[in-house]
């Protein structure tokens, strides 16, 4: 298989604390996958440490066969990226804060426009971004993270803030992007329900162990064979997660 | 490239014309303050320029470095205000790239305010004390002089800055530097001389070649915190 993304015993830790172990991850190229996980488990650490933000511990991984940390600029030319929250220059209209990520990256002034129009902000582009309103800015980070259509994107709960509408939107745009611009998504929610709608793969997390990988027709056979819930992807999630938190002694 | 991004970086910061504005109101100082009291400064012997300089300079030394401070501020403050640091983090430009091109342009609005302080001064000697073109050698030399003197806090200043999240920390060790300077300057202790918020308070046409001596350190200083900063950022990324 074609792999994108490639991970192999990607690990971070804090002094004493495991925030991602030895984690193995396959994202095939042109899918989108979903990144799973309660709060804590690692996501945001592996999406920045795939960025470059965090340095692993232990372990490699390679981005369209490039290896990091040797080819770490070239891998972020190819990379548009959202994490955690969005992240402007707040004196700058949406329209600036573009420009600016269009000349780091070299792109033609018509990606600004294209980006601003995709995630629906044309006609804010002259408002300053610290008078958005939060999905306005979660709407801003998404366009920065288009910009340019970059072959891998990089989503840390992206409709976070969005009104049912503006999830519906970005949802969809990011459902349409790899039959559009043939680009690789790795997208993390805590939104269950949407990942089942957006992705093609899911991944799940929990204290920093990959607990599954694999085709989300593939995870409801897994719950059948573990005899977990199947009705939906929440009880199956919710599940695995209780077990492994009981296998790791812990209280629930 | 990176200069003309941190340029469009502070639209509407207000910084440019901020320093512009400080620089001029700076630069009025000398001037209210011998239209207030002539006969003081006539009455006093030495060249017109070192009068005019140990009257003056102390005053308008202290308010460069205030400018210079609050605009070592503004300049993260930007970036880490909207989480714009982080963005920057993952884009293919570099880090040590941005805080050369952020030093560079607060020296150069600082290198404003001191030309705009240093005309004023010009023009003092010409109508109080009606020097002429006489007096544009020792004041380029003088120029040369301060740039030298408040590159070290430049570089300074912008690593603290860099380094605090929070703009009213930095702006609180600069502005805790600054009074240190101050209050220390008269003690002539070499520690005291040679510490970089003190330099820019000193100068060339008031010390004369006694002053020369700070050029060395000031050259020393500025290369030291330099290579601070190009030890500590990338060191900053791969503690993270």
């Amino acid at each position: 298989m074609d792999y994108m993304i490639e991970t192999q015993d990607l690990s971070k830790t804090y002094g004493d604390f495991t925030a991602v172990s030895h984690l193995n991850l396959h994202i095939a190229r042109g899918r989108i996958y979903g990144f799973l996980g309660p709060n804590g488990a690692g996501k945001s650490t592996t999406m920045k440490m795939l960025l470059g933000l965090t340095r692993p511990t232990g372990g490699r991984f390679q981005i369209d066969g490039l290896e990091y940390p040797k080819d770490r600029k070239e891998i972020l030319k190819k990379i548009g990226s959202f994490i955690e929250a969005p992240a402007f220059y707040g004196n700058l209209t949406g329209e600036e804060n573009l420009r600016i990520l269009q000349q780091i990256l070299k792109l033609p002034l018509s990606s600004v426009e294209w980006a601003l129009k995709t995630v629906g902000l044309y006609e804010f582009r002259r408002r300053q971004a610290k008078k958005y309103s939060l999905g306005m800015k979660q709407r801003l980070g998404l366009a920065g993270a288009l910009l340019g259509q970059p072959p891998v994107l990089i989503l840390d709960e992206p409709t976070n803030g969005l009104d049912p509408s503006g999830i519906h939107e970005i949802r969809t745009l990011i459902r349409s992007l790899p039959q559009q611009y043939h680009c690789t998504v790795l997208v993390s929610s805590h939104l269950l329900s949407e990942i089942q709608l957006m992705a093609d793969d899911v991944g799940i997390l929990n204290h920093g162990h990959l607990l599954y990988e694999g085709t989300l027709e593939g995870l409801n056979r897994y719950a059948r064979e573990e005899g977990l819930p199947t009705e939906n992807l929440e009880d199956t999630f919710l599940a695995m997660i209780a077990e492994d938190n009981l296998k790791r002694g812990e209280r629930l | 490239m990176i200069l003309s991004l941190e340029w469009k970086k502070l639209h509407r910061t207000g910084l440019f014309p901020g320093m512009l504005a400080g620089g001029l109101a700076a630069a009025a100082v000398p001037i209210l303050n011998i239209a207030a009291r002539p006969e003081t400064f006539l009455a006093q012997t030495g060249t017109p320029l070192s009068i005019l300089f140990s009257q003056n300079w102390s005053m308008l030394g202290m308010l460069n470095l205030f400018y210079l401070i609050i605009g070592a501020c503004i300049l993260y403050h930007i970036e880490y205000a909207g989480g714009a640091m982080e963005k920057m983090k993952a884009l293919p430009i570099s880090q040590g790239g941005i805080f050369a091109a952020k030093t560079l342009l607060l020296f150069g609005m600082t290198m404003a305010a001191v030309v705009m302080e240093l005309l004023a001064l010009w023009f003092c000697a010409w109508h109080w004390f009606s020097v002429g073109s006489e007096a544009l050698i020792p004041l380029l030399c003088e120029l040369g002089y301060q740039l030298a003197m408040l590159l070290p806090v430049c570089i300074l200043m912008n690593l603290i800055s860099s380094f605090c999240r929070n703009l009213w920390i930095a702006l609180g060790i600069g502005v805790i530097c600054l009074f240190t300077a101050t209050v220390t300057i008269t003690l002539n202790h070499p520690f005291v001389d040679f510490f970089p918020f003190s330099l820019p308070m000193q100068s060339l046409t008031e010390t004369g070649a006694n002053g020369l001596r700070f050029l060395p350190a000031a050259m020393i200083e500025s290369i030291l915190f330099a290579t601070a900063a190009g030890i500590s950022i990338p060191l900053r990324r791969r503690l993270a």
